[in-house]
């Protein structure tokens, strides 16, 4: 797949190790280069470059944890750089046109002001308990059997049955709606 | 007569001595440690892996920026070339070196006992 070249360039990530690699690779050979072209051996030359070079392993890990180290804060950078821009372009094609700006604003504000509407009657009404009951964890909705064991449970009873129940033992109160 | 000396680098005059190494134009880390070595007579005594962590050093904090070219002999090579800043920086630290020593010299020279 080809990426569009703007695209490709923000995927693009050196890495640090191969750059500092490829730094010193040139470095050392032109120093043997130099050395051998003054009439120094091959051998020779390679041992004086590593001995003006110093600890080369340890150079090598400093140089490549500064590397990261740029590396973080660019990036760092760039992605403060992208909100910005983002945001700047926002507003300022908001004051360019304001009519699009305020249609913007209305609709969000209907769409979240019916939203939370919504959620304050599903909350009312399915989720927290009713108001004025003081444990609802007891408050039972009573189901009776008429007839035979096998027969299905209906919440619908008369009001002489209704009486009796809230009048019985086990309830501490009793209410009923009719439809 | 006597060896030349050669002489422990002074904390803080690395990153001057390469600052003032791309004052010329860009060059590669070798081109940096070839002119310092030339230009000081191999009097000084500084590692060359030590040129390339300041030359990073100086990238990182902005004073210095590098890009790959191709060099004299057509490889592959890490161009470093002075910032703004860090031309600042150079002419700063080069007074503040230069008034330094002319102080210790001040007090070196005073009665002049020692020639």
């Amino acid at each position: 797949m080809s990426l569009p070249p703007r695209v490709r360039r923000l995927l693009r990530v050196r890495d640090p190790a191969r750059d500092v690699d490829e730094e010193l690779d040139f470095h050392f050979a032109r120093t043997v280069e130099d050395l051998v072209s003054r009439g120094w051996s091959e051998g020779a030359a390679r041992h004086e470059a590593e001995r003006r070079f110093g600890d080369l392993a340890w150079y090598r890990g400093e140089l490549e944890s500064i590397d990261q180290g740029r590396a973080r804060s660019e990036r760092r950078r760039y992605r403060i750089a992208a909100v910005w821009d983002v945001t700047h372009h926002a507003a300022r094609s908001l004051v360019r046109s304001p009519g699009l700006a305020v249609a913007v604003v209305l609709t969000l504000g209907l769409g979240l002001g019916v939203n939370v509407g919504m959620y304050g009657i599903v909350d009312r009404l399915l989720l927290s308990p009713p108001p004025h009951v003081a444990s609802p964890d007891e408050v039972r909705r009573v189901m009776i059997e008429v007839g035979s064991p096998d027969a299905v449970p209906t919440p619908i009873l008369t009001f002489p049955d209704f009486s009796d129940l809230a009048d019985g033992p086990g309830l501490s109160g009793a209410a009923v709606w009719s439809e | 007569m006597p060896r030349k000396q050669s002489l422990e680098l002074v904390q803080g005059t690395l990153d001057m001595l390469v600052l003032k190494a791309l004052v010329f134009g860009p060059r590669h880390g070798y081109a940096v440690a070839r002119w310092v070595r030339e230009t000081t007579d191999g009097r000084l005594s500084v590692e060359e892996g030590a040129l390339y962590t300041a030359l990073h050093r100086l990238e990182r904090r902005g004073w210095v920026s590098s890009e790959w070219g191709v060099s004299e002999n057509n490889r592959r090579a890490k161009y470093y070339s002075l910032d703004p800043e860090g031309r600042r920086q150079l002419q700063a630290q080069a007074r503040t070196w230069a008034e330094y020593a002319e102080a210790v010299f001040a007090v070196l020279r005073a009665g002049e006992v020692v020639s």
